[in-house]
């Protein structure tokens, strides 16, 4: 019976020792709540500088994402379906970005590349005008060019591959991500004022995105459309960041990482800070930058093989307050 | 009645907020217990295991560590009916943070036994756990899981 006291003790006194050594974070909140905002945007620009849609054809995009991984890592793995018109009502296309639900990235990872599963990619307007496709649970009117997004470099790929299950976003610069506050992880694909028709074997014209490497003008006979897209993704944290004003900037204001070199922006790959105004937002605070102008327009950008047409403007910026801007 | 000891393993559900961001998973303890003066009430210790994953990067682990009072219901019949009532600590770790700590943890449960042997029982058990982080400044949410289980009791 001694024993058995001494263990009813024990039971009671196990209680009181745990509890007296608990943490002070609120990790069920940390779990349920997410700090990692994902923004998708179909534009060129970084921000909402972006010019309306010019074009004649087609009215809405259909885009439907199943997941957004970070180098494997399934961070967000939930699924976007919508029809998008082709006008700036929708933030896809006016530069505000539309919010794809995420969970957090795992702290202090190095991440290469967002990985964009793109299930379907279509516009409307096809001919013959009967043309259909399966989107969303119904038959809607147009193509989705999607499969035919396939590896090309100088002929079509033997092997096929996707390009965009999974759609490669090369991350400039590194996600810091630290576990604190807020942060935005922003991608984009450049689709606005990108487009381009073309049309298959068996009679059927439709629009599609541009390939930005390569000249695609007739895929008919070997069915590819070329599917290499313009894309990038960076991170910052929100409240955490600056701006940089080039008040002489006439055309596109441009800003890459330091540690990047400028040559590595050219063909699919575009910088992550692109304006048409003056002053380039959401620039992070600690994060040496390069502050380039150009005066080509987006088209002759996206086909540019060389990034001679980046001209420096004046000395790297490095914020080191919130809300500091930098003049160049 | 003699000192008992056993192990239980079920599914462990995670209620409310938590149900959204993982999944329910397999768990598993042991237990013993012992008699007290008063014939209807044990207590007991008990120690588990349960990792809840989920489809994306979440996940969470538990190591609940906890005694309880356990009162054993008065009445004539082939199966025993037991209340829980306990306290103690939660080891908790989360991904993709990679964090973890010690909560304090509260539970009530119900057991159903019956003799099946004069060695062993088997049972089944259902227990409602909160994890308590609502105390620390920041938090919003507690922790709330349901398990249910298959038990192996031992009369030693």
């Amino acid at each position: 019976m001694k024993k058995n006291k001494l263990l009813l003790l024990m039971l009671i006194l196990l209680p009181l020792m745990f509890t007296s050594s608990c943490g002070d974070e609120p990790l069920i909140t940390e779990l349920v709540e997410n700090r990692v905002k994902v923004i998708l945007k179909g534009t060129f620009e970084s921000d909402d500088s972006v010019p309306a849609w010019s074009v004649s054809g087609p009215s809405v995009f259909y885009l439907d994402i199943s997941e957004i991984r970070a180098d494997g890592d399934k961070f967000a793995n939930y699924r976007y379906v919508d029809s998008i018109l082709l006008d700036e009502s929708n933030g896809f296309f006016n530069g505000q970005g539309l919010n794809y639900d995420s969970d957090d990235l795992f702290i202090d990872e190095k991440y290469e590349n967002l990985e964009l599963y793109i299930r379907k990619m279509g516009f409307d307007n096809a001919s013959p005008s009967a043309t259909t496709f399966y989107f969303n649970d119904k038959d809607v009117p147009g193509y989705d060019f999607n499969l035919k997004q396939i590896y090309l470099e100088s002929g079509p790929d033997e092997d096929e591959t996707n390009l965009v299950f999974p759609l490669l976003a090369p991350v400039a610069g590194s996600i810091n991500y630290d576990g604190k506050g807020e942060w935005i992880v922003e991608a984009r694909v450049v689709i606005k004022n990108n487009i381009k028709k073309y049309s298959t074997s068996d009679g059927i014209s439709f629009w599609a995105i541009d390939d930005n490497i390569n000249d695609v003008s007739n895929e008919s006979s070997v069915g590819y459309i070329g599917g290499n897209l313009a894309s990038i993704a960076y991170a910052y944290k929100k409240d955490y960041t600056g701006t940089i004003t080039v008040p002489s900037a006439t055309g596109f204001l441009v800003a890459i990482p330091a540690e990047d070199d400028i040559t590595e922006y050219v063909g699919a790959k575009i910088p992550p800070y692109v304006t048409r105004s003056t002053q380039l937002k959401n620039i992070p605070v600690g994060v040496q930058m390069k502050v380039y102008t150009t005066n080509l327009s987006q088209a002759d950008i996206l086909k540019q093989s060389s990034s001679a047409h980046y001209s420096p403007a004046g000395a790297d910026v490095l914020l080191t307050v919130p809300g500091e801007n930098a003049n160049r | 009645m003699k000192p008992q000891a056993g192990i239980w393993f079920g599914p462990s559900m995670p209620l409310f907020e938590m149900n959204d961001n993982v999944e329910p998973a397999l768990g598993g303890g042991a237990f013993f217990r012992l008699n007290t003066p008063l014939t209807l009430f044990k207590v007991g210790g008990e120690v588990g295991y349960q990792k809840h994953k989920s489809q994306g990067v979440n996940a969470i682990s538990l190591v609940p560590v906890y005694g309880n009072l356990l009162f054993l219901l008065p009445i004539k019949f082939p199966m025993n009916f037991q209340f829980k009532l306990g306290a103690g600590g939660v080891k908790v770790y989360i991904k993709p943070e990679e964090k973890e700590q010690f909560d304090p943890l509260f539970m009530a449960g119900l057991e159903v036994s019956f003799m099946a042997g004069r060695m062993v029982n088997f049972g089944l058990r259902f227990d409602y756990m909160v994890i308590y982080e609502k105390h620390i400044s920041g938090a919003k949410y507690n922790g709330y899981f349901f398990n249910t289980g298959l038990t192996l009791y031992f009369n030693l």
